[in-house]
């Protein structure tokens, strides 16, 4: 079958969800359906004993306009709240999209220097300090959430806590630097959820052991920091299905574009590689924007091309606000859906409260109709 | 030129529908009942005052003929007859009736014709020739539920009569009003043959007392005398 009524059969069926019985041989007691009607026919067509016996039938006739469909609505609805019972009886079950609740969330702030502009009010660090506090408070007690801030470096400055205070401590203490690093962004969000991981983050992190400027020592000539273990030769990971991890997810907010650190995209990727979903919200307008502030004065230009391609890798999603207010309706929507995992589901319950309802439907027809319950 | 009962010695007739739907209980009592005492009265008068009185008991067709005779025995046997009466089957053919009655009736008689006039078409013409030549008095009984269909719901109607069955859904408003509307026009239609006929009808419903019935009679007769 292609089409249904010019519909394509393929649009249709992805309409219909799938549905499985644990106890398929239950179907057969449809067949008693069809058995049923056939006997409602019959009575039909039976004479009546209790008619009322009427002088003049002629009249009744002359004032009777054709057949009575509604007689036959209340029957037909307790037929199909019948059939769903001998549905409901084989026990199906459909997989069902549910919104799974996460268990940690990093949050990936931008603490670049353009963050201090006032075009939204306060000024832009604020109001995402403050949305980000909201985020926090409206998340469950039981969510652990962790803190990447990243400029030019990313450094983890909330390990995941289910602690709010330190949480909004953390966030009261972010210093605005210069630059914007995306990608190391997310990779140290991802180190922070793999911490068994080797990620390289070491490479563009200025702050780490054996570098010195851009010149790596211990890529060059190997050794280890003081204290730093030697890690394991890293395992190749095998990668997983792009969003398929349901325990973590990132939310990345920037108002710039990539000036330094690791390449987004190719950090995207290995978050995609881990199944992490990043979402991301680019913070100001799109159209390049000078930003003044202590006498310095630089371009902050949104990369919304970059942040969609890093949400479109991981199986997230993009959002663009303008406003404090934007930003807190992002996090808003953010808050109810950031996973959702389909699982199958018994939905007998909801076959039998179908039911109930269509029988409840024919009583209260037939009550209002013929005075009688059927 | 007419004669009337109240001047001279003349035969009383009474033709008693006593058909299936007659014995339908509407709104009170059966129009059946209402018959058997407005048979009763009447013919207690009538045999009162000396008159001859005679009956004829159909239902889809003459059941029984009583020749006009005097005398006490004369009610016991009238009234006996009507309550004995079986109803017989078939719709009631009130053109054969009174074409039968107009046969068997000979002498100039008052004919009280006791029915709920309903009957297939056909005899308003019979009811004009014996109205011709008798006095005749349609006596009609009628119920509330002939006029007016209560909200009863989804129903079976079945004819009194024929046992024909029809589903009807008289909570429907629509089916109501029309029911309303089609009684309405056989009402008018009815008064306009008995017009025609020239016949006085003294209309009995079931729910009204008969002896009343009886005394809006004797006050119509006395007008038009007068």
């Amino acid at each position: 079958m292609k089409s249904l009524f010019g519909i394509p059969w393929s649009r249709i069926s992805g309409l219909i969800p799938s549905i499985s019985f644990s106890w398929p041989i239950m179907l057969w007691l449809l067949l008693l359906v069809p058995l049923i009607a056939a006997i409602y026919v019959l009575l039909l067509r039976r004479r009546r004993k209790g008619a009322f016996r009427y002088p003049n039938l002629a009249l009744v006739r002359e004032a009777s306009q054709g057949p009575g469909w509604r007689r036959h609505v209340p029957p037909a609805l307790m037929l199909a709240a019948f059939a769903l019972l001998l549905l409901a009886m084989a026990r199906p079950s459909a997989e069902v999209a549910l919104p799974s609740r996460v268990a940690t969330v990093i949050l990936a702030m931008d603490v670049s220097g353009s963050m201090r502009a006032t075009d939204v009010n306060p000024s832009r660090i604020m109001a995402a300090e403050t949305a980000a506090k909201a985020y926090i408070k409206d998340q469950p007690r039981d969510v652990r959430i962790g803190i990447v801030a990243f400029a030019a470096t990313a450094l983890l400055v909330q390990a995941p806590t289910t602690d709010h205070p330190a949480l909004n401590s953390a966030i009261d203490r972010f210093e605005l630097q210069r630059g914007t690093a995306v990608g190391s962004g997310i990779l140290v969000s991802l180190s922070t959820l793999f911490p068994q991981e080797n990620f390289p983050i070491n490479q563009f992190n200025s702050d780490s052991a054996g570098r010195w400027g851009n010149y790596d020592f211990r890529e060059r000539f190997g050794g280890t920091a003081l204290g730093e273990r030697p890690k394991a030769p890293p395992a190749k990971h095998v990668p997983v299905e792009p969003g398929s991890y349901k325990n973590a997810v990132v939310i990345l907010l920037t108002d710039g574009q990539t000036n330094a650190g690791y390449d987004p995209v190719e950090a995207a990727r290995m978050a995609s590689e881990y199944g992490v979903r990043v979402y991301t919200v680019g913070f100001g307008t799109a159209k390049g924007n000078i930003v003044g502030f202590g006498g310095w004065s630089m371009r902050a230009q949104l990369d919304e091309a970059a942040l969609k391609k890093i949400a479109d890798m991981t199986r997230a999603k993009y959002f663009h606000a303008t406003s404090a207010e934007d930003l807190k309706a992002v996090y808003d929507v953010l808050s109810r859906q950031l996973v959702v995992e389909t699982r199958e589901m018994e939905i007998t319950a909801f076959f039998a409260a179908l039911a109930a309802l269509l029988m409840l439907a024919a009583a209260g027809l037939s009550l209002t109709w013929f005075h009688r319950i059927l | 030129m007419r004669d009337y009962l109240e001047d001279r010695e003349i035969p009383v007739w009474f033709l008693l529908d006593m058909s299936p739907s007659m014995l339908f209980e509407g709104a009170s009592v059966s129009k059946h009942a209402v018959l058997a005492e407005f048979t009763l009265l009447m013919c207690r008068l009538m045999l009162g005052r000396g008159n001859r009185a005679g009956a004829m008991i159909f239902s889809g067709q003459v059941d029984r003929t009583i020749p006009a005779s005097g005398g006490r025995r004369q009610l016991l046997h009238i009234l006996g007859a009507v309550s004995g009466h079986r109803p017989g089957r078939g719709a009631t053919d009130l053109k054969a009736v009174l074409a039968q009655a107009a046969g068997v009736i000979r002498r100039r008689s008052l004919v009280f014709v006791v029915s709920d006039f309903i009957s297939p078409p056909g005899w308003e013409d019979k009811l004009t020739l014996l109205a011709q030549r008798h006095d005749v008095v349609a006596v009609r009984l009628t119920d509330l539920l002939d006029t007016r269909m209560p909200d009863l719901g989804f129903l079976t109607f079945q004819d009194a009569e024929s046992g024909e069955q029809l589903f009807v859904d008289a909570g429907d408003r629509g089916f109501r009003e029309r029911f309303a509307q089609a009684a309405d026009a056989r009402e008018a239609a009815l008064r306009g043959a008995f017009e025609k006929a020239g016949v006085d009808v003294v209309e009995l419903g079931t729910e009204d007392e008969v002896l009343d019935a009886l005394v809006r009679f004797a006050a119509m007769r006395k007008r038009s005398l007068a």
